[in-house]
């Protein structure tokens, strides 16, 4: 391979980068606000909460708080803490899933949906 | 043909090693699918250097073995789809002969980490995955580019 080859290749990779580096941006920045919560327990859905009002889920295990339009967990008896260490979401399609509970608390639209 | 055999198993177990020790690093970020892609430098340095068919029954191998012995049938199957579909697009863009080993790494890990998410997201049928894209492309592809140089560096070996 000659040196100018290898520039052009170069450049082309650069390019390839930027570009995939873009693609990763956009989908940043299209994230939507969701509004409802759905708080699910081995599979049952437990409950629906708006992302909009102030509240305050006790659960056998944890505390879910919803508060100024993000949802977190305060308190929680599970071993891992992974569900406390995520902090707060507030995008559609964010989770906070605690394994040992099986909980999963998803942050879901109104809007239609599109399907993958 | 008994060269290759003897470099071909080497190689699936340097690849087998990878991945254990890529298991090892303690998950930081709470994200699924967050990996680094170690056994991709083996993947990479096989494309390049034998071609798509060894690469692909080596990271079969890999694969196959890997989840035999830390996993399920779940992450079987999101390990041979994010690799598979990483190997076809990396052997693709090496094709088109305009990127260097580099980008069509980063390619690859990028393509990887998506398919696998995708893959995911139908299987636990969950839409969960729409937040972590934008995280898994940018960490896919600055973990391909390392994964490249480390390739490339290994270019130097005579096979």
């Amino acid at each position: 391979m000659s040196r100018s080859e290898r520039v052009k290749k170069l450049i082309n990779d650069i390019i390839l980068i930027i570009a995939i580096l873009i693609v990763g941006t956009l989908f940043l920045i299209f994230k939507q606000k969701g509004d409802k919560v759905v708080i699910t327990v081995d599979n049952v859905a437990l409950g629906e909460y708006s992302l909009s009002e102030n509240n305050k889920i006790q659960l056998e295990f944890s505390t879910i708080v919803i508060e100024n339009g993000a949802v977190y967990v305060e308190n929680t008896t599970c071993p891992d803490k992974i569900c406390k260490t995520t902090g707060k979401i507030s995008d559609k399609g964010e989770v906070i899933v605690c394994v040992p509970n099986k909980m999963i608390v998803e942050i879901k639209g109104s809007s239609a949906d599109v399907m993958i | 043909m008994k060269k290759n055999t003897a470099l071909y198993g080497v190689l699936t177990a340097l690849a087998i090693i990878l991945s254990y020790v890529e298991m090892l690093i303690p998950i930081l970020v709470p994200i699924v699918g967050f990996k680094l892609g170690f056994s991709n430098i083996i993947s990479v340095f096989l494309l390049y250097k034998k071609g798509i068919k060894p690469a692909f029954f080596v990271l079969l191998l890999r694969i196959i073995i890997i989840n035999i012995l830390f996993g399920s049938v779940s992450s079987f199957i999101f390990s041979i789809c994010g690799g598979l579909a990483s190997l076809l697009v990396m052997a693709l863009l090496k094709g088109f002969n305009k990127f260097s080993s580099v980008g069509v790494s980063s390619a690859g890990g990028v393509v990887h980490n998506v398919v696998q998410i995708l893959v995911a997201t139908v299987y636990l049928t969950s839409k969960a995955v729409l937040a972590y894209l934008p995280v898994l492309i940018i960490v896919g592809v600055i973990s391909g580019i390392l994964i490249g140089i480390v390739s490339n560096l290994m270019f130097r070996i005579k096979v």
